[in-house]
């Protein structure tokens, strides 16, 4: 089968189809969330 | 045909062990030799400068390295065939600065002896999300369970016990410790969570060298937006460059050979996980400690307690590495990994064929990139020029260094770097 080379114009699609739909994407953001949090609170 | 835990591993699958441990100990060699350049720079530059100096020089080196052995044509046609990755390398790259910057805050409020062992509990905490999001460590058995858990647990002791032994910290302000206990926590869930987007590229078959091209870009953003914040400004801060300029060559070099470090780290977490990689990379304690006391002296006329509390750390670590080492996965733990793989595959629409066969080390983008572009020697040549520059301009300050040791380190890490490198070239041609 024929690997799918993408497209450059399905670019934004696919990163937002990542983020949207993919809950593994969450962790890391909510962890980066609480990071950014905390070294406010730290500084 | 059903596997049952324990089974023997194929040929295939052991040599790519083999080759993820030997990536493992060299990512733990460089990562620690990387602390050496900045001890040559003095006290009195602030922590965020030092930071951001380092951070500038793995930029640079990270768009050369990669380009140098694989070509643009090649990185970028990886990056667009997974083009879904890209974003999860730049959230890689702000979670390894917000948490590189709360170790600043956190050596300042309770000193590197009780802040180390704190952040370096990431090797568990990535250990975890392997299990809990890749299926690492599933269909293992219980010996090899015991292996890896008890291997990143004595390598996490280790650490402790060099930490402790080392610490010239001798009192940590009261009101402070808590703050500094919570920003090294913090460090150590961001970095085991940073390992999220390193597995989740590499089962999807994205080659290390396109991802740490994009993960920088994320580093530096990051980075030098939490220097601006501290430092006051853009003003200040290039004053405060300006100041440092002649230190900054030192602050390259331990830049670049964190690099090299951090591309060995991630071609074993591709090879071998997160869970057992990283823990081997984070033995670059017992490396940062050999270059501190063998070159700079730094255990000088310490009781025999602390010397003893050293190498009975140091056994410790040593002894946590050869426990993972020892744990090749099973043919059905591999059959777990490939059913994360698949899932990947699925959902990104990737052909699981293709990728499978990126993950035992073929490289089939490799027979699809267009040839070298001229200009990729030309950018070869300017990073070079920058540190040349960077080295006619510096100066070294009068701190005496054993010449012996350090050649003797040298040649250890370059034989880390070359023996990895022969091999990795040879098994999957850096794939």
């Amino acid at each position: 089968m024929a690997y799918p080379v993408r497209d450059g114009n399905h670019l934004i699609p696919t990163m937002l189809k990542s983020i949207l739909t993919d809950l593994h994407f969450w962790l890391p953001v909510v962890v980066l969330l609480l990071g950014v949090t905390l070294l406010a609170a730290l500084r | 045909m059903s596997i049952s835990p324990g089974n023997n591993t194929t040929d295939s699958g052991r040599s790519l062990h083999k080759l993820g441990i030997v990536c493992g100990l060299a990512a733990g060699a460089w990562l620690g030799a990387a602390e050496a350049p900045t001890k040559l720079v003095t006290i009195g530059v602030s922590p965020f400068l030092i930071s951001l100096g380092m951070v500038t020089g793995v930029f640079v080196a990270r768009w050369t390295l990669p380009m140098a052995l694989k070509g643009t044509s090649y990185i970028l046609l990886d990056l667009r065939e997974k083009a879904h990755l890209v974003v999860w390398a730049l959230l890689a790259g702000m979670l390894w600065a917000v948490a590189n910057t709360l170790t600043v805050l956190a050596i300042r409020d309770v000193g590197l002896s009780i802040a180390f062992p704190l952040w370096n509990t990431n090797s568990l905490v990535g250990l975890f999300w392997g299990w809990l999001l890749f299926n690492e460590l599933r269909n293992a058995g219980r010996r090899r369970w015991v292996k890896v858990l008890g291997g990143a647990t004595a390598i996490l002791i280790g650490g402790c016990l060099l930490a402790y032994a080392t610490s010239h910290q001798s009192a940590v302000s009261p009101e402070r410790a808590s703050f500094g206990i919570l920003a090294s926590l913090g460090a150590g869930l961001l970095w085991g969570t940073m390992y999220i987007p390193y597995r989740k590229a590499y089962i999807s078959g994205m080659n290390p060298l396109s991802f740490v091209t994009v993960f920088t870009f994320g580093e530096l953003g990051t980075t030098l937006t939490l220097a601006l914040v501290f430092q006051g400004g853009p003003g200040n801060l290039l004053h405060e460059l300006g100041r440092v300029q002649s230190v900054l060559f030192w602050l390259f070099l331990g830049g670049f050979c964190w690099v090299i470090g951090d591309l060995f780290q991630q071609f074993a977490a591709k090879y071998i996980g997160i869970g057992r990689g990283i823990p081997l990379s984070n033995t670059n304690q017992l490396w940062g400690l050999a270059w501190g006391v063998l070159v700079f002296g730094e255990l000088a006329g310490q009781a025999l307690s602390t010397q003893i509390l050293v190498a009975v750390g140091s056994l410790v670590m040593i002894g946590g590495a050869v426990a993972i080492s020892m744990a090749e996965p099973s043919d059905s733990e591999r059959a777990s990994w490939r059913k994360a793989m698949e899932r990947e595959c699925s959902r990104y629409h990737l052909d699981p064929v293709r990728v499978g066969k990126i993950l035992e080390g073929e490289d089939p983008v490799a027979k699809e990139a267009s040839s070298r572009r001229w200009w990729e020697l030309l950018v070869v040549t300017a990073a070079l020029g920058i540190f040349i520059w960077l080295a006619a301009v510096t100066h070294r300050h009068p701190i005496p260094v054993n010449l012996f040791w350090i050649f003797v380190l040298s040649i250890g890490t370059l034989t880390f770097l070359v023996g990895s490198g022969v091999l990795l070239w040879r098994q999957t041609r850096f794939s």
